[in-house]
C-alpha cells in the first residue's frame, strides 16, 4: 500500500466533495437554474444541510487522515498505546486502536491539537499546516453543525457566542439566514475553510 | 422665499436682438434656483451638475467672496432656452418651458449654497446630515414645484460643499456673513434664446429638438460624456423606436437611463449603453469582420445608432428586430449571464487560492504578489490580488456571448419575441457551458499578463473566439439549428 498516494486520494476525494457542495451551495444562492428557482425558506433549509454534509464528509476525511498519517511513522502510536516496537499496523488495525475504545471527535482541531500530537510524528502532522483562521472557522462550523443536530438552548446558545466571536453579531438568526448573508457570501468563505485546510495539510506531504 | 414659477425678472434693462430671437440682460439668483435643464418641451441639456470639480470650486470662490458686486463680472452667466416667451409685467418675462443650456453648475452651486444658507437660519452647518437636511426642507418648503426639483440636489454634492466651506476657514467666514436676502438679490447675466422665434426660420426641427440640439451644440466644447450627448439628443426617437418593446415588456419597473445620473430615484435602471452594445455584437448594424471593433467602443456604438436612427424611414425592420432583440438580450444577460459569471468567479478564485498556497502559480502575472504568513495563509494583500484578478467586466464579456448565439437567434412563434432555436429548457446548460469557457479565457488572459490593457486584448479579434469549441459542442449535444435572422435583418445602408 502506498501510503502517501492513499493521503493524497483521501484529499482529493474530500476537496472533490467540498467543490461540489460550494458549486450547488452558489448555484442555489445564485438563483440557478433559473428555470427551477426555489424560495428563499429552501435555500436557508438547503444551506443548512449543506453544511451537515460538509461536517460528515471532514470527519470522514480525517478520520482517514490520521491513520495515514500514522501509517507514515508509528513510533508515537506504539509508544501511547505500549505497543512493542515490532507490532507490525496496518490501516485496519490502527482504526482499531485508535477509535474502538470510546468515541473521539476529531473534527476540532484546536481541542485534539494534544491527542493527534500523541499519535502522529511531528514530520507527519499534517494538520499542523492548518492556518489559525481556518481552525477558527471550522470551529464555527461546528457551532452551527451542533445547533442544528440538537436544537438545544446550550447549542444555541454556543452558537450566538460564536455569532459575537467571528462576526461581532449578538443577535441571534437562524442559520440558513445568516450563511446567506452578502448573497451567500458567508457561508462561501466558511466552508471554504474546509477545503482549504486541506489544501496547506497535503502541502506537507507533495 | 423658495419659489418655482416660470419667471424671469430684470431688474434693470434688457435687450432684445433685431430679430427679437434673442434677449440679453441681468437677472436675480433667485430667479434662476429652480429653471428645468432636463426633459422638458423646451429641450433637454445634457449635462449634470458634477460636484466641485476645478471650474466648480473657482466659481464656489466667487460667490462667497463677492456675490453681489464682483460675481456677474468674473463668470460667464447663463442661456436658457425658452417657449412660450411673453412679457407679464415691463420688467419681468413669463414662459412655458425652459431648458437651461449654460450655466447648469453655476445654477446647482448657487441653489445649494441659498439652501444652506436657509438651513443655517436654525440649524448648525457643522451638524448636518442627509436626514436632518431634508427634514429641515420638507418643514419649510411649500412650493410642491421646489420639492419635485430638489430631487435632483443630491445630499453628496451639497456635503461636498459644506465640507468645502468648513474646510476654509476664509469661505467660512465669507458663508457666515451672507445674507440669504441679499445672496438672492444678486445679479447673474443671462442670454435668452427664444425658441418659438428661432423655430418660424427652421421647419424641420421641433421645440424640443431645437432646445436639445443648442444644449449639446453649447456643451459639446465642454466635458460632457459622449453617453450624455447622445441620450438627450435622440430620447425620442430611441424611446419610440429602438427601445419600444423594452419599454412595453419593463415599462416603469425597470426605467431607463438616458443620461448617467439622470434617474435620482431608488428603483432598477439601465442605462442606454447596456440595451446598446449588445446589439452591435450579433452583427444586424455592422459587417461580419468590424464586430469586434465596434463592441466595445461607446463612441462608434453611438455612431451606428445614430446612421440608423437617421436612416429609419428605410430601415423598419432592422428597427423592429433590434426592438425585440433588446429586451430578449437584456434577460439573457440577468437571468443567465450574470448568475453564471458570479458562481464562475467564485470557482476560479478558489483554484487560483490553491495554487498560490500551494505555490505553484508558475508564470503567471500574480505570482509576485503572492506572500505567506506561516507558510499556510495568504496575506491580506496577496488575497485582494487574487480577488482582483477573479474580477471581470460584464461589458467586456457579455458581447462575446451575443456574438456566439447570434446564429441561433429566432422569432417566437407568435412573431412577437425574439429568443434561440434552443429549447428553453435547456437555457441553463448552454449558458453555463458558453459563460463558464469565455470566462476562463478571459482570466487565462489576465493571468497571462497583457502588454497593453485587458481593454485592448477585447477589443481584439481573437477574444470574439472564445467560446467557439463550447458552442460546437452544445450545438452536437442539443442539435439545435442556425438561422438567418440577422442576416435578414442587416442594416445595409452603410
Amino acid at each position: 500500500m502506498d501510503i502517501r498516494k492513499s493521503i493524497l486520494k483521501n484529499h482529493e476525494t474530500f476537496e472533490k466533495e467540498i467543490e461540489n457542495l460550494l458549486q450547488y451551495a452558489s448555484e442555489i444562492i445564485c438563483g440557478i437554474p433559473y428555470s427551477r428557482q426555489i424560495k428563499k425558506e429552501e435555500k436557508y433549509l438547503i444551506l443548512e444541510s449543506l453544511v451537515l454534509r460538509a461536517c460528515a464528509f471532514w470527519e470522514l476525511f480525517l478520520e482517514k487522515e490520521v491513520i495515514f498519517c500514522t501509517l507514515l511513522d508509528t513510533k508515537n502510536i506504539k509508544a501511547e498505546f505500549g505497543l512493542t516496537p515490532n507490532t507490525r499496523l496496518t490501516a485496519e488495525l490502527v482504526r482499531a486502536i485508535i477509535f474502538s475504545d470510546r468515541y473521539r471527535d476529531l473534527h476540532d482541531l484546536e481541542r485534539t491539537k494534544g491527542f493527534y500530537k500523541k499519535i502522529l510524528c511531528e514530520r507527519y502532522n499534517l494538520l499542523l499546516n492548518v492556518s489559525k483562521d481556518q481552525i477558527n472557522k471550522i470551529s464555527f462550523i461546528y457551532k452551527i453543525r451542533n445547533y442544528l443536530s440538537h436544537y438545544s438552548t446550550f447549542s444555541k446558545k454556543t452558537l450566538i457566542e460564536g455569532y459575537m466571536g467571528l462576526y461581532k453579531q449578538n443577535n441571534f438568526q437562524k442559520p440558513g439566514l445568516f450563511l446567506n448573508h452578502g448573497k451567500g457570501d458567508r457561508f462561501m468563505k466558511l466552508l471554504s475553510a474546509f477545503k482549504m485546510a486541506s489544501i496547506n495539510m497535503r502541502k506537507l506531504i507533495k | 422665499m423658495f419659489s418655482k414659477e416660470n419667471t424671469i425678472s430684470f431688474p434693470d434693462k434688457y435687450w432684445y436682438s433685431g430679430d427679437k430671437k434673442s434677449i440679453l440682460g441681468e437677472t436675480l439668483f433667485k430667479d434662476i434656483l429652480f429653471l428645468d435643464y432636463r426633459d422638458s418641451e423646451a429641450g433637454s441639456n445634457p449635462r449634470e451638475y458634477n460636484g466641485l470639480k476645478k471650474s466648480n470650486i473657482e466659481i464656489i470662490k466667487s460667490l462667497l467672496k463677492d456675490p453681489k458686486n464682483m460675481f456677474r463680472f468674473l463668470h460667464s452667466g447663463m442661456i436658457v432656452s425658452l417657449t412660450g416667451l411673453s412679457f407679464s409685467s415691463e420688467n419681468t418675462l413669463k414662459f412655458k418651458s425652459c431648458c437651461l443650456t449654460n450655466g447648469n453648475q453655476t445654477r446647482f452651486i448657487i441653489l445649494i449654497l441659498a439652501l444652506l444658507k436657509y438651513y443655517t437660519s436654525e440649524n448648525l452647518l457643522e451638524n448636518i446630515t442627509a436626514k436632518s437636511f431634508h427634514q429641515f426642507l420638507k418643514e419649510n418648503l411649500r412650493d410642491e414645484k421646489v420639492i419635485s426639483f430638489l430631487k435632483f440636489v443630491k445630499f453628496g454634492r451639497v456635503n461636498e460643499i459644506v465640507s468645502f466651506i468648513k474646510g476654509e476657514g476664509k469661505y467660512q467666514r465669507c458663508f457666515n456673513e451672507l445674507k440669504l436676502e441679499d445672496f438672492l438679490t444678486s445679479k447673474i447675466r443671462i442670454q435668452i434664446n427664444v425658441i418659438d422665434r428661432i423655430l418660424d426660420a427652421v421647419d424641420e426641427l421641433d421645440e424640443y429638438s431645437a432646445g436639445t440640439l443648442i444644449a449639446g451644440a453649447n456643451n459639446e466644447t465642454q466635458k460632457v460624456a459622449i453617453d450624455d450627448i447622445f441620450g438627450s439628443r435622440y430620447k425620442r426617437e430611441l424611446k419610440d423606436n429602438i427601445f419600444k418593446e423594452f419599454e412595453n415588456k419593463y415599462g416603469e419597473s425597470l426605467k431607463i437611463e438616458y443620461r448617467l445620473g439622470e434617474i435620482v430615484e431608488k428603483g432598477p435602471k439601465v442605462h442606454i449603453l447596456t440595451l446598446l452594445r449588445p446589439v452591435v455584437s450579433t452583427g444586424i448594424l455592422t459587417k461580419e469582420k468590424d464586430i469586434h471593433k465596434y463592441a466595445n467602443q461607446r463612441i462608434p456604438i453611438y455612431n451606428l445608432f445614430i446612421k440608423l436612427i437617421k436612416n429609419r424611414e428605410k430601415a423598419q425592420e432592422t428597427i423592429q428586430v433590434i426592438s425585440k432583440l433588446i429586451p430578449f438580450l437584456y434577460q439573457i444577460r440577468e437571468n443567465y449571464v450574470l448568475r453564471y459569471l458570479r458562481i464562475q468567479k467564485e470557482i476560479i478564485y478558489r483554484d487560483i487560492k490553491e495554487k498560490a498556497l500551494l505555490e505553484e502559480l508558475g508564470e503567471t502575472s500574480l505570482r509576485d504578489k503572492i506572500r505567506l504568513i506561516n507558510n499556510n495563509e495568504l496575506t491580506e494583500e496577496s488575497d485582494k490580488a487574487i480577488k482582483k484578478m477573479t474580477n471581470y467586466n460584464i461589458e467586456h464579456i457579455f458581447p462575446v456571448i451575443v456574438f456566439r448565439i447570434r446564429k441561433i437567434l429566432k422569432y417566437s412563434k407568435d412573431g412577437n419575441e425574439i429568443n434561440l432555436t434552443i429549447d428553453e429548457k435547456n437555457y441553463d446548460e448552454f449558458f453555463k457551458t458558453i459563460v463558464n469557457s469565455i470566462y476562463k479565457k478571459y482570466i487565462d488572459t489576465k493571468l497571462v499578463g497583457t502588454s497593453g490593457s485587458i481593454t485592448d486584448e477585447i477589443r481584439n479579434k481573437h477574444f470574439f473566439t472564445h467560446g467557439e469549441e463550447a458552442y460546437e459542442a452544445e450545438k452536437n449535444h442539443l442539435n439545435f439549428k442556425e438561422t438567418n435572422l440577422i442576416q435578414e435583418s442587416h442594416f445595409k445602408s452603410q
